[in-house]
């Protein structure tokens, strides 16, 4: 290799050291502290490796916090099923939505695209209260599959748009191509463009997903009963009145962020695997 | 890349595409955005209520106007803009970049940068309201240890000290989404245009700046936008690790926004702040399609 | 086959039969209340509960409950779209007026007729054997049982501390006397050029708690939000910066930058210095006591170290000025869009029994005064608390409609002050015009 070629390699891997190390360094600082009592993060002389290392917070975490019965399990069952549902469903409507907006000229298309923006403009926790009683008129509070139409709701908008960005680079002939063979427009979508867009669907995927499983606002209004909490919830009622339990907060989110770090790393491979017979 | 369409006549195969996804979106959000722009002109005080919710023009907006703190709001939130977003965009298209590439351990860099993005909200603001204290936070225990610094940081002390460490966090928590975005449409660009270009002799900055770049503009474009519009409603990350402290230092308009609907129980008022946000945003994207516009058509 | 049929019609309708017998109606209530996550009083509301649908199979009862903090954006919301539960807590401290008036007539049904001559199985009389019954009338009408109180502010201190520094806690009783032996108490140990131990503690931020954090230092300097916090509530009555509220927040900026932990201190980050040794005196409330009894350091400490002083008196202007505590409530109130109002008023009248009161006595105060004897002998440090601070005068915030303005105003003057952003004088000026432009 020339010298050159060593020098870039050299500044890329030193690059790349220092973003990871921006990345991980406040995640690092949260698994320290979840290796101590909820009193010692508070210690004036506080180490990064903690002295007396514990793993007494997962344990309390895991095995015996519960809130009238609602354990971490709960929430995780909670906010799999919710999140897994409206990814799903939200990639799947978004995706034919997109579609249609990218290729297709029609009626009601500027009207369409303004709504669309405008959906993101509006700041939540205002919207939430005439969001909150309408529901409520209808019955829908308290219910998981409440919230989880209403993250399909809220997601939509935006990955119709963030889809019709990678719509943009798959070229015409190839569809134009196959509709000239015979290919209804959903054929063409469902075999042409979905298999050429799996990194687009992965990454609108992941996002879909982490935005249910991260929503605090969202369902502290939905949802009231214990039963029904999911992760965010949870992991707010570590925080009472006069007490915090620090440390278990700290352990917890440390587990939750194992799903999506898999999810993201399976995720495209997957997909890829899904639509392997679909290519032309 | 152009703008494409068939022929009207097929438009009607449109419908069924865009049919459920507006469906959704039309009854379940907009009839709430259009109640709360009607709620910011109407008398909406939860704890002195009046019956009717009688119609008050514009007396919520001046109150919004009138609030001792609004230069200093509306100071903040610019610089928390401008810098906010400037830092993201950069941040995530850097990080795209240097994963599009092949090396060793490149999935698990991957995995790794996800996790600022995975991390609940709630949990990031605690884990940087503790570490970043003065008196016992982590961050300045070890910067004394390493005597990188002699006294304790007082992050939370100082208004700009403040400031700095909510973007940094801001920063840090939503960088992975841009990357993720931009990284997918970097891995739908042909090796084989990289391949030509190398043949006649282009370098980097060529190759980016002819193959790269037009190819993720799309994505970038739309983005761009979405964070700009994100983050001017940003409220939860900055209110639970400062509460819009010290001293107003980091009150952000989401944060005001958040204290008048949910503390205060002016309604009316954090309705005519949303709204505000909402006008701010239009007007913004008004400017920047058009901009975006007469790119592409000198391109 | 019409064999076969005739026994599969007798086999439904034993069956409904069977089913309509056994399911008599259950009458369900919704309880809205905040603190389940702790594991201390989730022990006692799990035992209030099953004790209850023992006694009263027909009911079930539903807890609902979130964070303290969320509670109160959650109830006002629930209040005015008509969704919040049969039975409400609600805390005195935090003002009941916003809650009542959200809905017309008000939110709380009239307890009244239900009061009068009620009697529980045990022989507590709602009438005559509860205290703070005059604080629980709101438009001539009693709305709610007070269920358990609270009172605050004494000071805890570590004795070993105290007497390491040579100080005699019988002699703190005056500000300057405090102040002194706070800053003999904060050292640094070990010569390294830190210091590792704190004399006392003040919560900079405060903001859902100020009426007994900050305010009892201005009432007993002779100031407050009001004159002795009474009504008329208008913007010309405000005393905010007063001369007297300027003493105490002087006062305590001075005090708290030679003898506090620097930067924005909460509640919950200075117990575990005090658990820890880092911390020598903090004032606390009924409450901490049991909390510092389970996480004080080292283990077993508590006995031996734990000591409990009344707050401190203020000398202004040469004239001594006994300390002014706070005595506050968590009261359940029925919703008038409760369907079962009796039932409702059946199960807050047995919170109100022996049993339940002395169950929830390991971290509150009881209302029951009958079993103020037993409260004594079994949970001697909480009823010393409760004997100190019912030495003195005591006083609650104003219940005021705008409370939770006023209080984040309070929050933010005192935190700027204490945090050195600004002077204790222009902070007050700053929240005294903030306060009359809420008033009006």
């Amino acid at each position: 290799m020339s010298r050159r070629k060593v020098i870039k390699r050299i500044l890329f891997y030193l690059v790349l050291v220092i973003v990871c190390f921006v990345i991980l360094f406040p995640f690092l600082l949260l698994f320290s502290y979840s290796l101590r009592t909820s009193n010692e993060i508070f210690s004036l002389k506080i180490k990064f490796i903690p002295r007396n290392p514990t793993l007494q917070a997962y344990k309390n975490a895991l095995l015996t916090y519960a809130v009238g019965g609602s354990t971490f399990r709960t929430w995780i069952l909670n906010s799999l099923m919710v999140c897994g549902f409206a990814t799903v469903s939200s990639v799947f409507i978004s995706s034919l939505c997109g579609y249609g907006i990218s290729r297709f000229r029609f009626f009601g298309k500027k009207p369409l695209l303004f709504i669309i923006f405008l959906t993101q403009t509006v700041p939540w926790v205002v919207v939430s209260l005439p969001f909150y009683i309408m529901i409520s008129r209808i019955g829908m509070v308290d219910r998981l599959s409440s919230l989880a139409i209403t993250y399909l709701a809220i997601l939509t908008p935006v990955s119709t748009w963030l889809f019709t960005g990678f719509f943009k680079n798959i070229p015409l002939e190839t569809e134009e191509a196959a509709r000239i063979d015979g290919c209804s427009h959903l054929g063409v979508y469902y075999r042409i463009i979905l298999p050429l867009s799996v990194p687009g669907i992965s990454a609108i995927a992941l996002f879909a997903f982490v935005l249910g499983w991260s929503d605090y606002l969202l369902a502290s209004i939905i949802l009231k009963s214990v039963e029904n909490w999911t992760i965010p919830l949870g992991l707010t009622s570590f925080q009472g009145e006069h007490h915090i339990l620090w440390a278990e907060i700290m352990a917890m989110s440390t587990i939750v962020t194992i799903p999506i770090v898999v999810l993201f790393l399976y995720l495209q491979r997957y997909l890829i695997n899904l639509m392997a017979g679909g290519l032309k | 890349m152009r703008e494409v369409s068939y022929n009207t006549s097929r438009s009607k195969a449109a419908y069924l595409f865009i049919a459920p996804g507006s469906a959704i979106v039309i009854c379940l959000i907009l009839y709430p955005i259009v109640q709360t722009a009607i709620m910011s002109f109407t008398y909406w005080y939860l704890v002195m209520p009046k019956k009717g919710h009688p119609f008050v023009g514009f007396d919520n907006y001046k109150d919004f106007f009138g609030l001792t703190q609004f230069p200093q709001m509306v100071k903040v939130t610019l610089i928390y803009i401008v810098a906010g977003v400037l830092g993201k965009m950069g941040a995530g298209l850097g990080t795209a970049l240097l994963l599009n590439r092949k090396f060793w351990g490149r999935a698990v860099v991957r995995a790794i940068m996800i996790i600022p993005w995975a991390m609940p909200t709630v949990v990031v603001c605690v884990l940087f309201m503790v570490a970043l204290d003065p008196t016992y936070g982590m961050v300045n225990a070890i910067l004394l240890d390493l005597r990188v610094i002699s006294k304790p940081i007082p992050f939370f002390l100082k208004p700009d000290l403040a400031l700095v460490a909510v973007i940094f966090v801001e920063i840090w928590r939503y960088f992975p989404f841009i990357a993720v975005m931009l990284l997918a449409a970097l891995q739908g660009i042909p090796q084989e245009l990289y391949d030509a270009a190398s043949l006649d002799g282009a370098g980097v900055f060529r190759k980016f700046a002819r193959i790269t770049w037009p190819w993720i503009t799309p994505v970038w474009y739309i983005v761009l936008i979405l964070q700009l519009v994100w983050t001017v409603q940003e409220f939860e990350l900055v209110y639970l690790i400062t509460r819009g402290g010290p001293n107003f230092g980091t009150q952000i308009i989401g944060v005001d926004v958040y204290l008048n609907a949910f503390r205060f129980f002016k309604m009316g008022t954090a309705s005519a702040e949303g709204m505000f946000l909402v006008l701010f945003s239009l007007i913004f994207a008004v400017v920047y399609f058009g901009f975006i516009q007469k790119r592409q058509e000198t391109v | 086959m019409k064999r076969r049929k005739a026994i599969l019609a007798v086999l439904i309708f034993l069956t409904c039969l069977a089913g309509t017998l056994n399911a008599a109606p259950k009458i369900s209530l919704v309880w809205y209340f905040w603190w389940y996550a702790d594991p201390i009083r989730a022990a006692s509301v799990d035992y209030e509960i099953a004790e209850f649908i023992r006694q009263n199979p027909n009911v079930e009862i539903k807890p609902v409950t979130i964070s303290n903090e969320a509670y109160w954006d959650r109830l006002a919301r629930d209040i005015a779209t008509n969704t919040e539960g049969d039975i409400v807590t609600i805390d005195t401290g935090g003002g009941v007026n916003a809650y009542y008036n959200i809905r017309e007539g008000g939110s709380f049904i009239s307890l009244d007729k239900y009061i009068k001559g009620y009697k529980l199985p045990d022989g507590t009389s709602l009438e005559k054997d509860l205290m703070l019954m005059d604080q629980m009338k709101r438009d001539g009408r009693t709305i709610a049982l007070p269920f358990i109180w609270f009172c605050a502010p004494n000071i805890a201190y570590r004795k070993s501390h105290l007497k390491d520094a040579g100080v005699n806690p019988d002699t703190l009783k005056t500000w300057d006397a405090f102040r002194n032996a706070a800053e003999k108490m904060t050292v640094d140990r070990n010569g390294d050029g830190t210091i590792d131990r704190y004399g006392f503690g003040h919560p900079t931020y405060a903001e859902d708690l100020s009426r007994w954090w900050h305010m009892n230092w201005l009432w007993t300097a002779g100031g407050g939000i009001f004159p002795k916090e009474l009504p008329p509530y208008t913007p010309d009555k405000l005393i905010f910066n007063s001369p007297e509220n300027l003493f105490a927040v002087e006062y305590l900026a001075g005090m708290t930058k030679k003898t506090s932990p620097q930067g924005d201190q909460k509640v919950f980050t200075l117990l575990p210095m005090f658990y820890e040794g880092s911390l020598s005196m903090m004032a606390i409330h009924i409450w901490t006591v049991a909390l510092i009894e389970k996480d004080m350091k080292p283990e077993g400490s508590y006995k031996s170290d734990f000591g409990l002083m009344p707050f401190p008196a203020a000398v202004y202007k040469g004239a001594t000025k006994p300390p002014v505590y706070v005595f506050w409530s968590n009261p359940v109130a029925i919703s008038t869009r409760c369907k079962n109002p009796d039932a409702a008023f059946k199960f807050i009248a047995f919170l109100h029994g022996e049993e339940v009161q002395k169950k929830e006595g390991v971290t509150n105060a009881p209302t029951n005064k009958r079993v103020f004897d037993w409260y004594k002998a079994n949970f001697p440090d909480q009823a010393r608390f409760v004997e100190i601070s019912q030495r003195y005068e005591s006083r609650i915030t104003p219940d005021i409609p705008q409370w939770n303005q006023v209080t984040h105003i309070i929050q933010e003057s005192v935190k700027d002050s204490l945090l050195g952003l600004r002077t204790p004088k222009a902070a007050l000026d700053w929240a005294q015009a903030e306060m009359v432009k809420v008033l009006k």
